[in-house]
């Protein structure tokens, strides 16, 4: 992406920034109030589960509007660097596999997984795909991690059900 | 003192000190990492305490909290990365002095600086917490929740920006807290038929999400921006003039400080900020202040670590978490199942003194022991954060798994790590939505007691003076600072009106 694109980019994001806060809020809002009028609400002296988050609900939906109407000054640190869209993709890309990990987990069992999280967290980290660095190191920090928590301090990591476990 | 003396007998047993000890050397190790200080640490490092019991588990949390304040310091001083808002006023001067070859006589009098505030912290502590204990014994429902609803305005009032950003963010936080069974009937609410919900989402997963895993999302993004250089440390021995320099302002900043700490909503950040404002003005040096005057690291980071013994008094004493920090101890002291408030100190009185004699030793312990290894640190600092953030990671997922041995907690690990790192992006304060998410329990089961116990709840506030007061004081904190701005108003108005 050329400068003069990736700065228009930037601009769009920071003038959308402060209102998309907004419209997250009165979205999470909206629904807290749809949920909360599902339960009992009680009286004013005997309050039901649904009264307090009805309340708050339409506390956060209220505020929410009131920061869309007027979002304010953006709130940047002077030094704070932004990532850009490259770094939101390796954030998204490392997300993607804790979450592929949490949901292999029992399946392939904790070596096998972690090594394969950790090949892709440190492949990330160079920015290469085949790296055999990163396979040593993955290979490495699983097996030092299963020996510190599995076998010395005794937490219940699965085995694998793949491997009959 | 009875009582600080028997604290020192339980944090002095060889066990305990081993948890000390521990707590101190990982919350270092985190607090190092450049960008993550000591809310992560502590955040991270939770499920590691889960097996124990609940006093060397407090002990071993506290250890973290002061081991990643001085990890902090030091990256603040060698690399410009304060590890949390309590170090940034530390970067000022303390890289300046870096910068001029002076790195290791910073780090030593950063170092003496909290070791002093810290005891001055443990003995106020020991002076000041029975008369507060004993008045408060006298709250019920309605106190504690005028006291939970001033901690929220504290917060308010000492949030960073947007006002209206941190009120969504307590909402925000106070809702996600009601997710599970509800307080007094034992309904289930927002669960979406889940059953892992049932229980409400935990502490632990929810603070190492947001903080923990949210900021190492935040410098995954920043691999390619951020580079670091850390300078050589050079001599730990300060020179004679930078003690005689120090001397005044690290028991300025001593006092200050636990006064600020005791505070809701005070704390370290706030105590080690006024404390250099406080230090500028003291001075015979004022343009030294931001150039390496050792006076701008001396006194903040005796006031940091004093503010920080300071805040444990409103969460000891009255079960009210004043920061991030203290909020996270309190998630922690409530997975032990010990409820911090006035009873704590006559039903868990081991745990009480125990935590604030160890604040003692634990401050012994950096100082005896973190200072030769100044050089492992700096060493530890050359690893690129590039490969150190895989293994943070996987730390984090085993503690969360761990928890309920279930795969579903680190899916909401990586949720709540979503949550935080897009909160961030959007320039959410994530303190108070933590603040509120551990206070929502007990202010929602307050206020319905309340509601139950007064049939005109205005009559009945005007019987509980106490309650009444302590919300006029409230609402004092909020008036004020308006004031102030309308009088500031009114007086550019004049000046400009005199142009």
């Amino acid at each position: 992406m050329s400068d003069s694109a990736s700065g228009r980019q930037n601009g769009l994001i920071d003038r959308l920034r402060p209102r998309l806060g907004a419209v997250v809020g009165i979205a999470c809002g909206l629904i807290g109030i749809v949920a909360s009028l599902q339960l009992p609400l009680g009286t004013s002296r005997l309050l039901g589960p649904g009264a307090v988050p009805l309340l708050l609900s339409l506390a956060m939906t209220g505020l929410s509007l009131a920061l869309f109407v007027k979002p304010g000054p953006d709130e940047a640190d002077a030094d704070e660097e932004d990532g850009g869209l490259h770094g939101a993709m390796m954030v998204a890309l490392v997300a993607l596999m804790i979450g592929a990990f949490a949901l292999l987990l029992t399946w392939l069992g904790f070596i096998v997984a972690g090594i394969a999280l950790m090949y892709g967290l440190y492949a990330v980290g160079e920015e290469r795909l085949v790296s055999a660095k990163a396979l040593l190191r993955a290979v490495l920090t699983a097996l030092a991690a299963y020996l510190l928590f599995v076998v010395a301090l005794s937490v219940n990591m699965p085995a694998g059900t793949l491997w009959g476990y | 003192m009875e009582g600080l003396l028997g604290g020192f007998i339980v944090a002095l047993k060889p066990m305990n000190l081993v948890f000390c000890f521990g707590g101190a050397l990982i919350g270092t190790l985190i607090g190092v990492l450049p960008g993550l200080g000591p809310t992560a640490a502590i955040a991270m490092l939770l499920p590691l305490t889960i097996g124990l019991d609940p006093v060397s588990a407090i002990i071993m949390i506290a250890g973290i909290y002061y081991g990643a304040s001085y990890g902090g310091s030091t990256t603040a001083i060698l690399v410009k990365i304060p590890g949390e808002a309590q170090s940034v006023v530390t970067c000022l001067d303390g890289y300046k002095m870096a910068q001029q070859g002076r790195a290791g006589s910073a780090i030593a009098i950063a170092a003496i600086g909290s070791f002093v505030a810290g005891t001055v912290g443990a003995l106020a502590i020991g002076l000041i917490s029975m008369p507060l204990v004993e008045f408060a014994i006298r709250f019920g429902p309605a106190e504690n929740l005028s006291l939970l609803l001033l901690g929220f305005i504290v917060i308010l009032v000492l949030a960073k920006g947007n006002v209206v950003k941190s009120l969504i963010m307590i909402a925000a936080g106070l809702l996600l807290s009601m997710v599970g069974q509800d307080v007094i009937t034992g309904q289930p609410r927002f669960t979406l038929g889940i059953p892992e919900l049932t229980d409400g989402f935990g502490v632990v997963v929810v603070a190492m999400g947001i903080f923990g895993l949210g900021e190492v999302f935040e410098n995954v993004e920043k691999f390619r921006t951020r580079s670091m250089q850390a300078v050589p440390v050079g001599s730990l021995m300060p020179t004679k003039e930078d003690w005689k320099r120090s001397a005044m302002p690290i028991a300025r900043g001593s006092v200050l400080g636990f006064l600020i700490g005791l505070l809701p909503g005070g704390g370290a950040t706030l105590a080690s900020f006024i404390s250099y404002g406080v230090e500028k003005k003291f001075t015979k040096h004022p343009e030294e202040f931001g150039n390496g005057a050792v006076e701008g690291v001396a006194g903040p980071e005796a006031a940091n670590n004093a503010g920080a013994a300071g805040s444990f008094i409103p969460l000891l004493a009255l079960g009210l978490p004043g920061n991030p920090v203290t909020a996270l101890l309190l998630g922690a002291l409530i997975v032990h199942n010990v409820t911090p408030g006035p009873l704590m100190i006559q039903e868990r009185p081991e745990i009480f003194w125990g935590v604030i004699a160890s604040m003692y030793v634990g401050n012994v312990m950096l100082v005896a022991l973190n200072l030769p290894l100044i050089g492992i640190w700096v060493q530890l600092l050359k690893v690129p954060y590039r490969a150190l953030y895989a293994a943070l990671i996987l730390f984090m997922i085993i503690g969360a798994y761990s928890l309920n041995n279930n795969p579903v907690e680190v899916l909401l690990l990586l949720l709540f790590g979503v949550l935080g790192y897009g909160l961030r992006k959007l320039r959410f304060d994530t303190a108070p939505l933590i603040l509120a998410f551990v206070l929502g329990g007990p202010i929602e089961f307050n206020l319905r007691q309340t509601m139950m116990l007064a049939r005109d709840p205005l009559d009945y506030l005007m019987g509980r003076p106490i309650a009444l007061t302590i919300l006029a004081f409230g609402l004092l904190l909020i008036v004020l600072p308006m004031f102030s701005k309308v009088r500031q108003k009114l007086m550019v108005a004049r000046a400009v009106n005199e142009l």
